[in-house]
C-alpha cells in the first residue's frame, strides 16, 4: 500500500509515521503542500492523507486533483480535531481518529467485505448513517454560516450534493433540495466569500432565529409549530425528560429544531455503538426510543415548518436545505409508519 | 479501494450513502460546534424532578417582591410570592407571574445581531445577521475606544426604568468613560422629584402614613395599581401597595380622590371622588390654602415657627436677609432683635410683621405666604378647576378638623406630634406646566397643618433620617434634583456639556424630549459637538416620551446605535448592533437595601430588606447579564481598570473589607456578593435559594421627627432656593449673550422660578382651546408599565383583555359621546395639535365629561414586537415636549393635551 502524506508540518509527519508504522507492505512518503498536486499526479498513491490545516487555496487544488483520481482514497486529517474526513470521488464522511487505522486498513485487508456479511455491522452502518444525517441537519440549523462553510462548500464541490440524486428511488424533496443547494454554490462561486457568508447569515438569522412575528417563518420551536397554543411548558417538560445537557448551556430552547434533530443523531449514534458491540437488546431499545422520540417530537412538526420556511427563504442554499430536510424527515416518517402500522410488531 | 457506490440501491443503502453525503456538508460547521459526541446528553426519560428556587421579581422597576419558582424537569412551571418577605408579604402580581412567558418568549433576542442594511426605518428590513459575542463586543468597544480618544462627549447613553437592578452600567459607568451624556427615558411624564427633594430630603414622596393617617386628600395620584401592586410598603414612590392601602382604608381612613378619573381606590366605602379639570389642580390647592390661612385661620404655629423657614426674613428681592456669614436671619419678638436661625437665644420668632434692616423693609416668609394666599378664594379657584367653592371649603374644613393640631401620640417609647391628615399629589396633578409649583403648594398644605414627618402625616421615602439639617441655612438638606446641576458639576458650562441641556435646566428631571431635539440640531441648542454613538439599555425614548416620530428621526441621524435589549423594541429595531440580555430568571440580583414599612402579623412594622437572586434557571440562549456586557465593553475599550476606571468609580459602594482590586476582573455575581456583604456582613452574600436578608426595627424610626425632634431642623415652605436658581441661570445666560434658554424666546420661563407657588396666566399653559375642546388623560395600568417584556407579554395581554375593561380603548363619558353623536364601540380618532391616535370608544361614567381617557402605554410602533403590543391607542403620540409647553423647572411634558375626537 502506498500512502502519501501532505503537510508542511514535520510533527504531523512524525506522528503519522509512529501511528501507521510502515512495513514491507506499507510505504509512506511525504510531500509539502506546494508540490503536492504534482507528486499526487505522478505517484497516484492508494491513500492520500492531507493535513487539513494547510492553506485553503492549496487544499482546494489538492481536492480538485483527487476528484480526478477516483482510485485515490483521500483522508483530510485535522491535527487539532478528534476526527477526520474520508473523501473519494463522489462523497465523503466524518469519522473519529480512532477509526483512522481501520479506514486505512479496510482497503488493505478487505475487512469491509467481511463486515458486509455481518448483520450487526450492517445495522450499525445504517444507524451511523442516520446519525450522520440528523447531525448534519442539526448542524445547519444550529450554526450560523461562516466563511469556513463557504470555503468548504466550494472546495468539496457541488458534485457532493448532486451524488445522491442519481439514485432512482430518492424522495423528490431530497433531490430537488440538493439541486437547489448545488445551484447556490454554483451561482455564488464568483462572489467574494464574505459576501456569500453575509447572504447566508442574513437568511439563516431570519429563517431560524425568531426575531419577530412575521419576519421569516414562525420560529423553529416545536411548541410554536404545533396546533396547541398553550403547549410551551408541556413540550419543554417532555423534552426535558428526554434530554438535558449535563454541562454547558445549549444556548437554545430544548424544542428548537436543531436540538431535537441533534438528539435524534445522538440516539442513532448510540444505537450504532450498541450494534457494534453486538448488544442486541440495548440496540433495539435505543432504536425504539429514537422512533418514539421522532414520532412524539420532530415527526409531528418539522416537515410542516420546513415547507413553510422554504417558501420564505431568500437563498437557494436554505431553500434547498429546508426542502432536503423536509424530504429526509418525510423518508423517516414513511419508514416509521410502516413499522407501526396496525397488526405489526415493532 | 472497495467502497464503491452502486448505481441502484435500496432505501437502506440510500440512507447510508446520503448520511455520508450530508455529513460532508457539515464539515464547515463542525469546526466551531461541539460534535454530538462531545456534547453529553443526560438521558433519563423517567425522571420527574420538581424543585423550588427563590429569586426576585424584576417585572417592574421596584424589585420589591421575592419570588418562589417551581421547577419541573428543568422547566419553570409556576412562580409565586414568598410569605416571609416583608416587602411583598407573600404576594406576586400579574406582572410577576408573567416572568414565565417572559423567559420562554420565542421572540427574545438570542444572540448578538448586526444590521447589514444601513438604511434605518420601521418600514425597512434591517437585514439582521446574528454574530458572535466576540465580534459584537469588538465592534462596539472599538468604536468607543476611538471616541474616547477624540471627544468622549460624543458617546451618549440612554437608559430607563427597565435597567432596574443594574449595578454596572449606571451613571458611574459614563463617569469612568468620561462622557456627561447619561440621560434617561424614565420620568419625563412624571417629574415629581423637585418638591420632595426640596422639602423632605428625599427623591420620592411624600406619602400618607398607612398606620395612622385618618384623612387623606389625594390629588391626582394612582394609589397602588400604578406600581408595586404586591409590594411597595407605603413608600413614597407611587407604589403605595394595595395591601397597605387597604389596611388604612379598613382601619377607617377617609380618602378623597380629586382626579379627572374615578380610580378604583375611590370606590371603597370610605372613599370619594371629586372630578377636576386636568391641569387646574394648583388652583384648588391654592384655594384650600386660602381657606385654611385666611378664613379658618388654622395652621400649626408651633410647627411653622420652629420646624420651617416661615419666620426667615425676606427682603424685597425675595431673597433671605442674611448676616455677614451668610446665615438667614429671624426677628425675635422677645427682645426685638435680628438673630440667626441657630441663635440659642432665639425665643419668639416672628411669623408676622414688617421690619427694617439696613433701611429697607423685610418680612418673615410667612407674610409672603399669607399675602400670596389672600386672593386665592374658592370662588376664584372654582372658575378654573370647576369644583364648587362649597366643596373646596369643605375639603379645607375636613383637613383642619382632622389635623388635630397640638395633639401627640406615643410610638414605642417616644412621644411625637400627632397629625393624622395627609395631602398627597401624584402624576395627574404635577405633570403640567405648573406642575412643580402645584407639587410645592400641596406639600405646603401639610406644612401649614404640621403634618410632615410625624405620625399620621406625610412621610419621606421609606424610613430614615431624611430631614438632615443644613448648617448653612438650618433647613433640610437639598437632595437630588433640588441641587442645581452646576452645583454638582461644580460649574456652569457654556457651551452646554450635555445633550439634555442640564446647564439650562439645572433642577430638571430626565428630559429625553430635549436631548433628542439637541441631538438632531446641536447648533440650535448651542452644543459644540454631535453624538456619534448612542447606547440604549433599559430605556425607550420612542415609546416613553412624547413626539415619537421626532425621536425616530433623531435615531436615524446618529451614526452608530447599540442596544442592550431583551426584545426587538423600537430602539433595538433602529440599532446597528443589538446585544441580547438575560431574562429576569437568568440573572444575579441584589436589590437595594430597602428601608420600608409593612405589616407583620397584621401590625405595622418598619424594616430593612435586601432581595437577592442567583440564577433561577440556566440561560436558554446566548445572552448575558447586562452588567457583564458593560464590564466586557469597558475592558476592551480601556476604561475598566485602574484609577478612575469603572471598578475604581464603583468601589465606594463597598465597605473597606470588600473593596475591589481595581485591576482585577469581576463578574456581576462576585460584585453583588460583595455588595450584599457590605450591607449585611460576612455571613450574607449571594446564596442559592436565600431570597432576602431582613431586619425589623422599632416603628418610631419610620418618622423623620424621631431623628430630629423638637426644633432640630426646619423644612422649606418658602422656596428661596428656586428663586435663586432662576436668578443665577438668568445671569449665566446673559453673560454668554443669551436672553433666555434656547427655544424659550418670547415665552414665560423665569416666571416659574419663584419662592411662593402662585397661579398666573400663561398662554402656553392655556385652559381652553376652541378647536380642540377636550383634554386627554392617562393612567398607568398594573399590567403595562412600559417595561421590558410588558406589552408584548401574552400573559399580561390576556389579563388585561379579560379583567381591565378600560384598557385598549378610548374612554369617554357617555354624556360627551351623546353630544358628539358617538356610540360605544365606535372607532374614533383622537387628535391634538401634535399628533393623533386611534381606538375604539369605551363608555364610562368614571371620567370627567371634558376628558378623553387612554390607559397605559400601548400602541407600540416597533415592527419587531409581537403584534399584540401594537394594539390599543398610543397616548404619547398626542403630547409635545416643545419649549414653552413643558414645565420650565422640571422639564415635565404636559400630560393632558387638548384634543378633539371624531369617528373614523
Amino acid at each position: 500500500m502506498h500512502i502519501l502524506v501532505v503537510s508542511a508540518n514535520p510533527l504531523f509527519n512524525e506522528i503519522l509515521t509512529e501511528t501507521i508504522q510502515s512495513g514491507d507492505d506499507i510505504k509512506i512518503e511525504y510531500t509539502g503542500p506546494d508540490q503536492a498536486v504534482i507528486v499526487i499526479g505522478e505517484a497516484k498513491p492508494d491513500i492520500l492523507i492531507v493535513d487539513e490545516t494547510i492553506a485553503q487555496s492549496e487544499l482546494e487544488c489538492i481536492l480538485k486533483t483527487c476528484r480526478e483520481l477516483p482510485k485515490v482514497r483521500t483522508i483530510l486529517l485535522n491535527p487539532r480535531g478528534n476526527d477526520f474526513i474520508l473523501v473519494d470521488s463522489s462523497r465523503a464522511s466524518i469519522r473519529e481518529v480512532g477509526d483512522l487505522m481501520q479506514a486505512i486498513g479496510i482497503e488493505q485487508t478487505d475487512i469491509a467485505e467481511e463486515y458486509s456479511n455481518d448483520v450487526f455491522s450492517e445495522l450499525a452502518k445504517v444507524a451511523r448513517a442516520r446519525s450522520g444525517m440528523y447531525i448534519f441537519l442539526a448542524a445547519i440549523f444550529n450554526n450560523r454560516p461562516d466563511v469556513e462553510l463557504v470555503k468548504r462548500l466550494r472546495s468539496i464541490g457541488v458534485d457532493t450534493f448532486l451524488c445522491p440524486t442519481e439514485f432512482g428511488d430518492i424522495h423528490e424533496d431530497v433531490s430537488r433540495g440538493l439541486e437547489l443547494m448545488s445551484d447556490f454554490v454554483q451561482e455564488t462561486m464568483d462572489m467574494p466569500e464574505e459576501e456569500v457568508r453575509q447572504l447566508l447569515g442574513v437568511d439563516w438569522t431570519r429563517l431560524f432565529r425568531g426575531l419577530r412575528p412575521g419576519y421569516g417563518p414562525p420560529p423553529p420551536y416545536e411548541s410554536i409549530n404545533i396546533e396547541d397554543d398553550n403547549a410551551t411548558l408541556d413540550v419543554l417538560k417532555s423534552l426535558s425528560r428526554y434530554y438535558q445537557l449535563e454541562n454547558g448551556e445549549p444556548h437554545n430552547r430544548l424544542d428548537y429544531i436543531g436540538m431535537e434533530l441533534e438528539y435524534l443523531g445522538y440516539l442513532y449514534d448510540n444505537e450504532a455503538i450498541e450494534w457494534e458491540r453486538r448488544n442486541l437488546k440495548e440496540a433495539a431499545e435505543t432504536s425504539q426510543e429514537a422512533m418514539q422520540f421522532f414520532m412524539e417530537h420532530p415527526g409531528r412538526w418539522v416537515e410542516k415548518f420546513c415547507e413553510n420556511a422554504q417558501e420564505q427563504a431568500n437563498t437557494n442554499f436554505y431553500s434547498g436545505f429546508l426542502r432536503l430536510c423536509k424530504g429526509m424527515i418525510g423518508e423517516a416518517r414513511v419508514n416509521f409508519d410502516s413499522k407501526i402500522a396496525p397488526g405489526k410488531n415493532i | 479501494m472497495s467502497t464503491k457506490v452502486e448505481p441502484k440501491i435500496n432505501r437502506r443503502d440510500f440512507l447510508k450513502a446520503s448520511g455520508g453525503v450530508f455529513a460532508v456538508a457539515a464539515i464547515g460547521s463542525k469546526i466551531h460546534t461541539p460534535t454530538l459526541r462531545k456534547k453529553k446528553f443526560f438521558n433519563n426519560k423517567t425522571r420527574r424532578i420538581t424543585s423550588t428556587k427563590y429569586g426576585v421579581c424584576r417585572m417592574c422597576q421596584q424589585q420589591y417582591c421575592s419570588l418562589k419558582a417551581q421547577i419541573q424537569d428543568d422547566v419553570v412551571t409556576m412562580v409565586e410570592g414568598v410569605s416571609g418577605s416583608l416587602l411583598s408579604n407573600g404576594c406576586l402580581c400579574a406582572r410577576g407571574n408573567s416572568a414565565i412567558p417572559q423567559h420562554y418568549n420565542p421572540y427574545r433576542m438570542k444572540s448578538p445581531l448586526r444590521r447589514t442594511n444601513p438604511i434605518k426605518g420601521f418600514d425597512v428590513d434591517p437585514g439582521w445577521e446574528e454574530i458572535s459575542w466576540e465580534e459584537a463586543l469588538t465592534i462596539v468597544a472599538g468604536r468607543l475606544k476611538k471616541i474616547r480618544g477624540e471627544d468622549p462627549r460624543k458617546f451618549a447613553y440612554n437608559q430607563g426604568f427597565s435597567r432596574t437592578g443594574i449595578f454596572i452600567g449606571d451613571t458611574d459607568y459614563m463617569r469612568a468613560f468620561g462622557s456627561p451624556n447619561d440621560f434617561r427615558s424614565n420620568g419625563p411624564l412624571c417629574a415629581l422629584h423637585f418638591a420632595p427633594a426640596s422639602t423632605i430630603g428625599t427623591f420620592l414622596g411624600p406619602n400618607f402614613d398607612f398606620a395612622h393617617t385618618n384623612y387623606c386628600l389625594n390629588i391626582g395620584r394612582n394609589m397602588g395599581p400604578s406600581t408595586g401592586v404586591s409590594g411597595g410598603g407605603s413608600r413614597g414612590d407611587g407604589g403605595i401597595g394595595v395591601r397597605y392601602f387597604m389596611y388604612a382604608m379598613d382601619r377607617g381612613m377617609k380618602l378623597v380622590c380629586v382626579d379627572p378619573r374615578c380610580a378604583p381606590e375611590a370606590s371603597h366605602p370610605n372613599g370619594s371622588w371629586i372630578p377636576i379639570l386636568p391641569g387646574t389642580e394648583l388652583a384648588l390647592v391654592l384655594a384650600i390654602t386660602h381657606v385654611l390661612m385666611h378664613e379658618l385661620k388654622v395652621y400649626d404655629v408651633e410647627f411653622l415657627t420652629w420646624r420651617t423657614n416661615a419666620p426667615y426674613l425676606v427682603t424685597e428681592t425675595g431673597l433671605y436677609l442674611k448676616n455677614e456669614d451668610g446665615k438667614p436671619l429671624i426677628f425675635d419678638n422677645e427682645d426685638q432683635q435680628f438673630k440667626t436661625f441657630d441663635d440659642p437665644t432665639l425665643t419668639q420668632p416672628a411669623l408676622n410683621g414688617t421690619f427694617t434692616a439696613d433701611g429697607k423693609p423685610v418680612k418673615p416668609a410667612f407674610e409672603y405666604l399669607l399675602a400670596s394666599a389672600a386672593t386665592n378664594t374658592p370662588e376664584w379657584a372654582s372658575g378654573i378647576c370647576e369644583i364648587s367653592a362649597e366643596t373646596i371649603r369643605k375639603l379645607a374644613q375636613d383637613l383642619a378638623e382632622n389635623a388635630l393640631i397640638g395633639s401627640t401620640i406615643k410610638i414605642d417609647d417616644m412621644v411625637l406630634p400627632y397629625r393624622p391628615v395627609a395631602v398627597i399629589v401624584g402624576r395627574g396633578a404635577v405633570s403640567h406646566k405648573r406642575g412643580v409649583l402645584c407639587n410645592l403648594a400641596a406639600i405646603n398644605l401639610n406644612m401649614i397643618l404640621g403634618s410632615v414627618g410625624v405620625p399620621g402625616g406625610v412621610q419621606s421615602d421609606g424610613y430614615g433620617a431624611h430631614f438632615v439639617p443644613n448648617e448653612k441655612d438650618g433647613l433640610v438638606t437639598l437632595v437630588s434634583e433640588a441641587v442645581p446641576w452646576w452645583a454638582t458639576n461644580r460649574q456652569f458650562n457654556y457651551p452646554p456639556t450635555r445633550v439634555d441641556l442640564k446647564d439650562f435646566y439645572p433642577v430638571s428631571h430626565h428630559m429625553p424630549h430635549i436631548a433628542f431635539k439637541a441631538i438632531s440640531n446641536p447648533s440650535k441648542y448651542k452644543l459644540d459637538y454631535s453624538i456619534d454613538t448612542l447606547l440604549v439599555y433599559g430605556g425607550n425614548s420612542i415609546q416613553h416620551n412624547c413626539a415619537p416620530d421626532h425621536v425616530i428621526e433623531s435615531f436615524k441621524q446618529i451614526p452608530f446605535v447599540v442596544s442592550i435589549s431583551y426584545h426587538m423594541d423600537e430602539p433595538a429595531w433602529l440599532s446597528d448592533i443589538i446585544l441580547p440580555e438575560d431574562s429576569n430568571l437568568e440573572r444575579y440580583i441584589a436589590g437595594r437595601a430597602y428601608r420600608d414599612v409593612s405589616l407583620k402579623d397584621g401590625k405595622p412594622v418598619a424594616f430593612e430588606q435586601t432581595n437577592i437572586q442567583s440564577p433561577v434557571v440556566p440561560r436558554l440562549f446566548d445572552t448575558r447579564q447586562p452588567d457583564d456586557i458593560f464590564i466586557e465593553i469597558a475592558e476592551r475599550a480601556g476604561f475598566l481598570y485602574g484609577e478612575k476606571g469603572v471598578f475604581d468609580v464603583i468601589n465606594r459602594a463597598f465597605k473597606d473589607e470588600y473593596k475591589l482590586d481595581i485591576n482585577k476582573k469581576y463578574t456581576i455575581g462576585e460584585l453583588l456578593d460583595r455588595q450584599v456583604k457590605s450591607t449585611w456582613g460576612d455571613a450574607s452574600g449571594i446564596e442559592e435559594n436565600v431570597p432576602y436578608f431582613q431586619k425589623v426595627v422599632p416603628f418610631k424610626q419610620r418618622y423623620g421627627y424621631t431623628y430630629f425632634p423638637g426644633k432640630d431642623t426646619r423644612h422649606r415652605v418658602y422656596f428661596e432656593h428656586l428663586l435663586q436658581v432662576g436668578l443665577t441661570l438668568k445671569d449665566k445666560l446673559n453673560e454668554n449673550g443669551l436672553e433666555t434658554v434656547p427655544g424659550w424666546e418670547g415665552k414665560k420661563f423665569f416666571e416659574y422660578y419663584i419662592p411662593v407657588p402662585k397661579w398666573f396666566d400663561d398662554q402656553d399653559a392655556n385652559l381652553s382651546d376652541s378647536e380642540y375642546p377636550y383634554r386627554v388623560i392617562n393612567w398607568k395600568t398594573p399590567q403595562f408599565l412600559g417595561l421590558v417584556g410588558g406589552s408584548d407579554n401574552p400573559w399580561l395581554y390576556e389579563v388585561s383583555r379579560n379583567f381591565d375593561p378600560y384598557t385598549f380603548g378610548i374612554c369617554i363619558n357617555p354624556a360627551t359621546a351623546k353630544k358628539l353623536g358617538l356610540k360605544s364601540g365606535d372607532e374614533v380618532v383622537v387628535e391634538s395639535r401634535y399628533g393623533s391616535t386611534q381606538g375604539r370608544l369605551i363608555f364610562t361614567e368614571t371620567i370627567h365629561p371634558i376628558c378623553v381617557g387612554i390607559a397605559g402605554n400601548l400602541g407600540r410602533k416597533s415592527p419587531g414586537l409581537n403584534p399584540i403590543a401594537k394594539e390599543g391607542p398610543n397616548y404619547n403620540q398626542l403630547l409635545t415636549g416643545d419649549e414653552g409647553k413643558i414645565d420650565p423647572i422640571a422639564g415635565q411634558i404636559p400630560i393632558s393635551e387638548w384634543v378633539r375626537i371624531r369617528k373614523v
